[in-house]
């Protein structure tokens, strides 16, 4: 399994470009004093997991790797401990570049925002990797704007729909109360997820035919 | 090993084989002992299959021109000194039977052919 | 284990094509040519050798075992080298070498430099720039780099040059010069198959023909051509297959050796494997 990490870690070789523009937004915006540390790692999430995902359907990897002495399970573990780790270092790095430009920024406050990001970040990755083995890399682009789309349009409504200003209410009520345990609860949350998606993802690229 | 193979034989492959392998101890090229190249060497050597290879040299062995051990490889036997006379007496025959239907069918005498006979002995 | 690879009645339905009860085992120490028109079958019988491709049912046995069983062992003694190139264009070749020496127990990075030095690949160029013949070339390099014992080729000659090819086929035969070692490979290109193959296994439309030792097939088979009035009067045991052209039939003759016997005057011509093939699809039968 390590050579499946290794392969992707050379992969993302032709990807430096866009980690490097998402490194240098965060330095200019926090220049700025604009935190985009949660848009940069979003996309760069995004983007290097539609793109590990294509290039091995480019190059026909599957159908090698297959053959290669790795379990089909190992080579789904290897794509999601390798994205996990790249959205957790992107992460980190825009906390640092944040902490090191603004040294008096409350690092609570940066610490509990930041937990919520990555979670859902990783809420968003569970379901989306699954959707790419299942359905591809292209199909699976298209279906994972549906879902953002219609996560955006929903959350509109929830925020001006006067139909839901009650439960919206209570929810934020509920959510005040365990503001202390949210970071908590939601990283939990967001690694039941991840897991719980591996699982997925092992049984559906078990069946697949290359 | 020189072996030549033809590809518009009459004959199949493995038995090309074998009769010029059989030659060669005839001739002596090759003696008592000495070493054969293994059947897939064979093979590569001469751009044939192994199935064939081994099919020519187990014809060898049955008739007792080689001897093969596991691990070691195949040598040619000895003591087959005398299944190489009688093989060349048996052709000689052959051939003169040929020499002596031509001669009764063209009408030439016992003596003529008797006196090329010597003739053809003492050109060496 | 007398058999390295066997297959029996594999079958694997597809809307437009079926791979129909496929039968035929590889001894240790073989070569076999695996030959048929393209959308025959071929690379579709590779794949589910390897399991890329399920098979619908029919068993596989791979070193003697089904590949149910799919051992990582299994793995680290097979190579395949696809049609079309399996690694990434980003790669230049160390990366290549540092990804599968992660991978393979025995891989060995001598033989990997001495091939890739011997095909000229050249080290500072992504494969992306690779033309297709230095892409296959580098599969083969990964191939026999790890040592496997079977090697399962789809077109691994497609694209070489004569004289590289001529090589490649050297590199096959000092393969299996270890007995424990075999080869399948599917070609288009039969005189490579004649040149190195020891069995010839023949696919059409999904369904075997025929599985036959190469030297045997391609020296006992003849064709014969004769007049009409005398075609009535063949054996049909003798004969494969046959044609009909203008004044005269063009027939398939299993055994020319023993044909010739029974027919001393009859002209049978010597054929190539593509001759055998084109009787087997376009021939008929008596």
């Amino acid at each position: 399994m390590k050579g499946l990490i290794i392969k992707d870690l050379l992969s993302s070789k032709g990807l430096l470009s866009v980690l490097a523009i998402g490194a240098a937004m965060m330095f200019f915006y926090s220049f700025l004093g604009i935190d985009v540390t949660v848009f940069v790692v979003f996309f760069i999430g995004l983007l290097v997991s539609v793109n590990m995902f294509e290039f091995d359907v480019r190059s026909n990897w599957d159908q090698l790797a297959i053959t290669l002495p790795v379990r089909r399970r190992d080579i789904v573990t290897a794509r999601y401990i390798f994205i996990g780790l790249l959205v957790t270092v992107a992460l980190i790095f825009g906390l640092l570049v944040n902490f090191v430009l603004h040294p008096d920024s409350n690092v609570g406050d940066m610490l509990f925002e930041n937990s919520i990001v990555i979670s859902v970040i990783f809420i968003y990755l569970s379901v989306y990797m699954p959707i790419i083995y299942k359905f591809g890399a292209m199909k699976g682009r298209y279906i994972s704007m549906m879902i953002i789309v219609i996560c955006a349009v929903g959350g509109y409504f929830l925020s001006t729909g006067a139909f839901f200003e009650n439960t919206g209410l209570a929810i934020l009520h509920v959510l005040n109360d365990i503001k202390n345990y949210l970071p908590y609860l939601a990283m939990g949350l967001a690694a039941v997820c991840y897991v719980m998606s591996l699982c997925a993802s092992w049984r559906i690229y078990e069946k697949k035919e290359f | 090993m020189d072996i030549i193979l033809s590809n518009v034989s009459d004959k199949p492959l493995y038995e090309q084989i074998s009769m010029q392998i059989k030659n060669l101890i005839m001739t002596g090229s090759l003696k008592e002992g000495d070493a054969l190249p293994s059947m897939r060497q064979l093979a590569k050597e001469l751009h044939i299959s192994v199935i064939t290879t081994k099919r020519a040299y187990e014809e060898l062995e049955r008739e007792g021109f080689l001897e093969t051990s596991t691990g070691r490889g195949s040598f040619v036997a000895g003591g087959n000194q005398e299944m190489l006379r009688e093989q060349q007496l048996r052709q000689i025959e052959e051939c003169l039977q040929k020499a002596v239907d031509l001669a009764k069918t063209s009408g030439i005498s016992t003596d003529e052919v008797m006196d090329i006979l010597h003739l053809l002995y003492e050109e060496d | 284990m007398e058999n390295i690879l066997e297959l029996r009645n594999v079958t694997k339905e597809y809307k437009n094509f079926t791979l129909d009860h496929v039968s035929f085992a590889l001894p240790q120490g073989m070569i076999m040519g695996f030959v048929g028109e393209n959308g025959a079958g071929k690379t579709t019988t590779i794949k589910t050798i390897l399991d890329v491709v399920k098979k619908t049912s029919g068993e596989i046995y791979l070193f003697g075992q089904p590949i149910e069983q799919d051992s990582l062992q299994m793995h680290e003694d097979i190579a395949v080298v696809y049609d079309d190139c399996s690694i990434s264009s980003f790669f230049k070749i160390k990366d290549v070498e540092r990804m599968f020496k992660s991978f393979y127990k025995n891989w060995d990075t001598a033989k990997f430099n001495t091939l890739t030095e011997r095909f000229e690949l050249p080290g500072d160029k992504k494969i992306s720039a690779f033309s297709r013949g230095m892409k296959m070339k580098l599969q083969l390099a990964i191939a026999l780099a790890h040592n496997p014992k079977l090697l399962l080729l789809d077109e691994p000659t497609s694209g070489l040059d004569p004289i590289i090819r001529d090589e490649v086929l050297d590199m096959f035969l000092e393969f299996i010069q270890d007995e424990t070692h075999s080869i399948l490979f599917s070609s288009h290109i039969t005189s490579d198959i004649e040149k190195i193959a020891d069995y010839v296994t023949f696919i059409h439309k999904g369904k075997i023909i025929f599985c036959e030792n190469k030297d045997d097939l391609l020296s006992h088979t003849g064709l014969l051509k004769i007049k009409p009035a005398v075609f009535e009067q063949l054996d049909h045991d003798s004969c494969i297959r046959y044609r009909k052209t203008l004044d005269h039939y063009e027939v398939l003759i299993k055994d020319r050796y023993a044909f010739q016997k029974k027919m001393p005057d009859a002209v049978i011509d010597r054929v190539t494997l593509d001759d055998i093939m084109l009787m087997y699809v376009k021939g008929e039968t008596l």
